[in-house]
């Protein structure tokens, strides 16, 4: 059955109900509405972002269902990315941030995932200044600051 | 015949209001008395506030609080020196500056808008836009060492990795930004050179002893020096006296009551060395110990000495000075006496300590990783024994002058690393000099 979802700037999406319901959010809809054909709406998603959201949520629609363990540390988290979820994030840094804040909001993790983990690569293996360069960041530390932030920082330095 | 008595009623003319203000001939009088009065803390004030008065009035312009602005600039800066407005419009800045209000007065009005301060969120920058806890997932995928070093980025950044929560789980348990009790200095003795002053946390000196586990010294008979009394027991006050020990660390150990004399309870003394040695970190960390709370004692005989000679010279000079006390004594007890009596005891510490030493010497502390042994190498490799105190100074004291070698300790980061590396000292990463 197909489900309609209507974005921030009133565009309607009609997708089937499996592609939808990877949305934790949109499932939580559903059940407690019950099924209607009235569409849902997503105040805080706009079409463009809905629709790689949606690209993405088909690609992955027979993809088993992740189970969140509380005691998963994160940190032991592989950093791999697969191909096609990469090129699936090949686009500009405010597209970026977007779907990252959409995959939040309509709670679907995989997708906040990838889009965490290729930020991280972003950031990873820069230098304070390339990470301004990077994210167009104005340094807004005085000299002094900064000389105290590294001293600060002298503890974790890698030896 | 006028009655003096006779009270009157008049209107305050000043507020033209109903207040009604009893007259009263004694009044004036009692306002002439009243003048006779001194009242020196009032006066104190008032000459106070008149001298900020005029402070106020003859300060140049350069060293105003906020600077200065035309009304053109305020009018191209929404009045809010960039800030979005927090409420007052412009009409009202120029309303205020076309009025004879003075100028402080206007300043003013820009100068509270500039307190609050809204950053504006620059969308390209991942730590504006995403949430904490978006922004704590992020920072999940990366090495503690880049996170910290991301701090430098910008202010956004700053607050946002001080956030995360594995920021903060470092820092609460390597208590950073605080001062580790645990660290005890060592002084380490080089031949030929002065003695150099290092320091050892207890974490440290508690895995020195596990991989360089030291016999326990055994009374000596005195009889024959040679043969040690290996089941001489010593009654717990003494035990806990002269191993630093706690009620609770004798918890676990074969007592005996001894029947023969008063009543106590008894241990081995061996026994004692071992659980001494395990809770200090070998002898090091025990004579450490003992030497901090000597140089404790000291303090509070220095204390009392103090006072004495307080007394001492006050009462000397009260009695010069026709039984008025001054207390100018102390100042000189400070600069001289003080520096001697710290000498004095530093002699007595070291006599004390060459005679231990002789008694029962050191074993050599070997490091156990690259850079302790360049370090060591620095000195020539020739130290020829390590030993504990004097200590003379408070913890606060020694921070800006010891080398912490217990950084990864500190840290709280690299404990496991430490034990899954074999025992052979901190791994690559972070791992540091003890």
């Amino acid at each position: 059955m197909p489900v309609t979802l209507t974005s921030l700037d009133d565009v309607k999406f009609t997708v089937d109900k499996d592609v939808a319901e990877r949305s934790i959010l949109i499932k939580n809809m559903i059940e407690d509405v019950g099924e209607s054909d009235s569409p849902i709406p997503l105040p805080n998603v706009s079409s463009a972002v809905l629709k790689k959201v949606i690209e993405y949520c088909e690609h992955h629609r027979n993809d088993p269902v992740q189970v969140q363990d509380e005691t998963d540390d994160p940190r032991k988290r592989s950093n791999d990315i697969e191909e096609w979820d990469m090129k699936f994030m090949a686009v500009d840094q405010e597209m970026l941030f977007e779907i990252i804040l959409a995959a939040n909001y309509l709670d679907i993790k995989p997708l906040l995932d990838v889009g965490c983990k290729t930020v991280a690569n972003i950031i990873k293996g820069k230098t304070p200044e390339e990470i301004r360069k990077t994210f167009n960041i104005v340094n807004d530390f005085t000299p002094e600051e900064e000389a105290q932030i590294k001293k600060e920082n002298e503890w974790a330095e890698d030896r | 015949m006028i009655n003096t008595n006779l009270k009157t009623t008049e209107r305050d003319a000043d507020n033209g209001d109903s207040a009604l203000k009893v007259y009263n001939p004694n009044e004036k009088r009692n306002a002439q008395t009243k003048s006779k009065r001194t009242y020196p803390k009032a006066k104190k004030l008032l000459d106070h506030a008149e001298k900020e008065d005029e402070k106020e009035r003859t300060r140049p312009k350069s060293r105003r609080k906020y600077p200065k602005r035309t009304i053109q600039e305020v009018d191209n800066d929404n009045g809010n020196y960039g800030q979005p407005s927090m409420g007052v419009s412009i009409d009202r800045i120029k309303e205020e500056s076309m009025s004879e209000e003075p100028q402080k007065k206007r300043s003013r009005v820009v100068a509270t808008n500039h307190v609050l301060q809204l950053v504006p969120i620059n969308k390209s920058d991942p730590c504006s836009v995403f949430p904490h806890e978006l922004w704590d997932m992020v920072l999940d995928s990366l090495p503690m060492s880049y996170i910290v070093n991301m701090a430098l980025v910008s202010k956004t950044w700053l607050a946002g990795n001080r956030g995360y929560h594995g920021f903060k789980m470092a820092a609460l348990n390597g208590r950073l930004g605080k001062k580790a009790p645990s660290h005890i200095p060592i002084v380490i003795q080089l031949n030929g050179d002065p003695l150099e002053t290092w320091a050892l946390c207890h974490d440290c000196r508690n895995r020195h002893y596990r991989l360089h586990p030291e016999d326990p010294r055994a009374p000596c008979n005195p009889l024959d020096p040679m043969t040690f009394i290996d089941n001489y027991t010593i009654p717990k006050t003494i035990a806990m006296r002269k191993y630093a020990l706690k009620p609770a660390d004798l918890n676990y150990l074969q007592s005996f009551t001894q029947t023969s004399g008063h009543v106590a309870t008894v241990f081995y003394e061996c026994e004692i060395q071992v659980q001494a040695c395990q809770i200090h970190g070998g002898w090091v960390g025990l004579e450490a110990v003992k030497a901090n709370m000597r140089a404790y004692q000291f303090q509070q005989v220095k204390k009392k000495e103090m006072r004495y000679h307080q007394y001492m010279s006050t009462t000397k000079k009260a009695e010069k000075n026709n039984g008025k006390a001054i207390s100018e004594g102390k100042k000189d007890y400070k600069s001289v006496d003080q520096i001697a009596l710290v000498e004095k005891f530093n002699d007595k510490c070291l006599e004390e300590e060459d005679s231990e030493q002789s008694a029962a010497p050191w074993e050599p502390m070997l490091p156990w990783n690259e850079d302790c042994s360049k370090k060591y190498d620095l000195f020539g490799g020739d130290e020829e024994s390590i030993m504990a105190g004097p200590i003379l100074f408070e913890y606060d004291d020694v921070s800006e002058e010891v080398d912490w070698y217990c950084k990864d300790v500190a840290a709280g980061l690299e404990d496991a690393d430490w034990y899954d590396n074999g025992g052979e000292g901190p791994s690559s990463r972070g791992g540091s000099k003890w």
